[in-house]
């Protein structure tokens, strides 16, 4: 397995990658230029080093011209260090292309001028020119200039004959045919990686003209789906108007009459009117809670950031509280953090404490909420533990999603409704906080909230 | 006997609430927006003025300030009505200068129970 882990990540490609500058791994056409370069510095010395070697080998020469022939080839393995090191590709390749016009010139020189059978490598500079450089004219310049001058150079030492070494033409028929096929196998390797990375390149520009399509139609979905956010807001401001100025009409003439009704002593009348002002007041609760959902689903909901301590807040929660439902009881643990000055929707906050506290109130209305406010390392949150009348601890889920298939939650339910819950949940979500089960140190199992310091960043792990 | 100031733009709600301030012995007068219950707070002199806070372009925040900055109309209590429990619309009550705030749909006990405060009932 370890094996086959190294193998896969030492690959040609990757080794080949080891020697190139970042700047040119993250542009597609100069990382293909780089490999290229690279393949030819790694394997070209190989293939063709075979060459002074059969010469020392045959005793075709045995004397300075093989040595230095042999080191022009060796030398190009020098280059990739040196590319990772330096990072200037440019002048790299073109010295490159300048040594093999070195090797080539030199080999003729030595090995029998024109007649030479390595005369055939002089074309390997423009095909190296070509594949190593990109088409810019000052580069181009330079290059042309450098592969006529190597060819004036091996045209004036041949023509002056004098000068060349002496060499057995005849021994050198086996190395012609080394020589040919070493330049063919070089052309042909480098055509076939050529070939291979040029169809990389277009399958890459395939996917990539595809990715932009996909990003194309996200963003019209996006704007589509935003077109209908701020479509669905309006309607919930415009529904709600709507909604509660006719209940509030209900709820306060059916209070007027029944007052009157009870003053009158008319008994029946009160009983049915009382029935009116109670479904008025149970129906404009329920609508508000799904009117303050859907306003948070669609982000329409203000978010009102306020430097305050959880004690201040919860002084006020607990009057309100006593004043709804006098059976439930909102108590303050302690928890080392109630007086920390916090910058938080404390609205929000008291909007979760508030539908939690209703929640609980739907199904025992003798129930005990106990919040204590902890932090530590910059963390902050509440620790939420709720009891019912005979003091059993009652599990706290905040996990509530409204209209799931999975949740049994339902708005038509009201009475014994978990919408509270669903809505403590989204108002949580709206803060970027988070919740999960714990267990206090005396044992008990309470309910974790964590917020977040800022709104760009996750909540920071609260133990309870 | 007492004198109530309603500024409220929804003509059911005015005549709501000022049918239940008459039954419990209150006399009234209405305004339905800010620069109307501004003028009708220096006419009248009300004991207390019960605010809503959406009124169209002058909201009741803005009226209340108006009303605090006169000497004349400084010391009359005002309590605001709005539509969400908010901590935000509560520290804007107070700090316009209102003295109480209470949440739509209005719970009359619990409104008289303000009211009570400022004024005999």
């Amino acid at each position: 397995m370890a094996a086959s882990n190294i193998c896969s990540r030492w690959t040609l490609g990757s080794m080949l990658d080891y020697f190139i500058p970042k700047e040119m791994l993250s542009d597609a056409e100069q990382h293909r230029r780089a490999r290229l370069f690279m393949l030819s510095h790694a394997f070209g010395p190989l293939l063709s080093s075979s060459l002074p070697i059969y010469i020392y080998v045959a005793n075709i020469a045995r004397d300075y011209r093989v040595g230095i022939f042999l080191l022009s080839i060796l030398a190009f393995w020098v280059y990739p260090p040196i590319l990772r090191a330096t990072g200037r590709y440019k002048i790299l390749a073109i010295v490159s292309i300048q040594n093999v016009a070195f090797c080539v010139i030199w080999a003729c020189w030595s090995f029998g001028g024109l007649l030479a059978p390595f005369l055939p490598w002089i074309l390997l500079l423009p095909l190296l020119a070509f594949l190593y450089l990109p088409p810019i004219g000052h580069v181009r310049n330079i290059l042309l200039l450098e592969i006529f001058g190597s060819l004036a150079i091996l045209v004036e030492l041949t023509l002056a004959s004098d000068q060349l070494p002496w060499v057995d033409l005849e021994q050198m028929q086996v190395i012609g045919m080394i020589s040919m096929a070493s330049v063919a196998i070089y052309f042909g390797v480098m055509s076939l990686y050529f070939a291979k990375l040029f169809r990389e390149q277009r399958e890459f520009s395939r996917e990539l003209n595809a990715l932009v399509s996909s990003s194309d139609n996200l963003r019209n979905l996006t704007a589509a789906a935003q077109q209908a956010g701020a479509a669905k807001a309006g309607f919930i401001a415009g529904m709600s108007h709507e909604l509660r100025t006719p209940l509030n009409a209900i709820i306060g003439y059916s209070q007027l009459l029944l007052e009157e009704a009870e003053d009158e002593g008319d008994e029946e009348s009160s009983a049915d009117l009382g029935q009116i002002h109670r479904s008025g007041t149970d129906l404009l609760y329920l609508i508000d809670k799904i009117l303050d959902y859907s306003r948070i689903e669609a982000g329409k909901m203000p978010s009102n950031p306020t430097l305050a301590s959880f004690s201040s807040v919860f002084a006020r929660l607990q009057a309100e509280t006593l004043a709804v439902s006098p059976e439930l009881e909102l108590r303050l643990a302690s928890g080392g953090s109630e007086d920390d000055t916090v910058m938080l929707d404390w609205d929000a906050v008291a909007s979760i404490i508030r539908n939690v506290a209703a929640s609980l109130a739907t199904k025992d209305s003798a129930g005990r909420l106990e919040i204590a406010a902890i932090g530590e390392n910059g963390a902050f949150g509440l620790r939420l533990a709720q009891f019912d009348s005979q003091g059993d601890a009652i599990p706290l889920n905040l996990d509530v999603e409204l209209f799931s298939d999975e949740s049994d939650v339902s708005p038509t339910k009201y009475g014994s409704t978990a919408i509270e819950l669903a809505l403590a949940q989204k108002c949580l979500q709206m803060l970027g906080g988070t919740s999960h089960f714990a267990t206090h140190d005396d044992g008990a199992r309470c309910t974790v909230i964590a917020f977040p310091a800022s709104s760009d960043e996750p909540p920071l792990p609260l133990a309870a | 006997m007492p004198l109530i100031l309603i500024v409220e733009d929804n003509e059911m709600n005015r005549d709501m609430l000022s049918r239940r301030f008459q039954r419990k012995g209150l006399d009234v007068v209405c305004a339905v927006d800010g620069p109307s219950g501004i003028e009708a707070a220096g006419e009248h002199m009300p004991d207390l003025i019960l605010m809503d806070v959406a009124l169209g372009d002058m909201d009741g925040w803005e009226a209340t300030r108006t009303i605090k900055s006169n000497p004349m109309t400084a010391a009359i209590p005002v309590i605001t009505l709005t539509a969400h429990a908010l901590e935000s619309d509560r520290k804007k009550s107070i700090e316009a200068g209102c003295c109480e705030f209470e949440t739509k749909p209005v719970d009359m006990n619990r409104l008289f129970e303000k009211i009570s405060q400022f004024i005999q009932i």
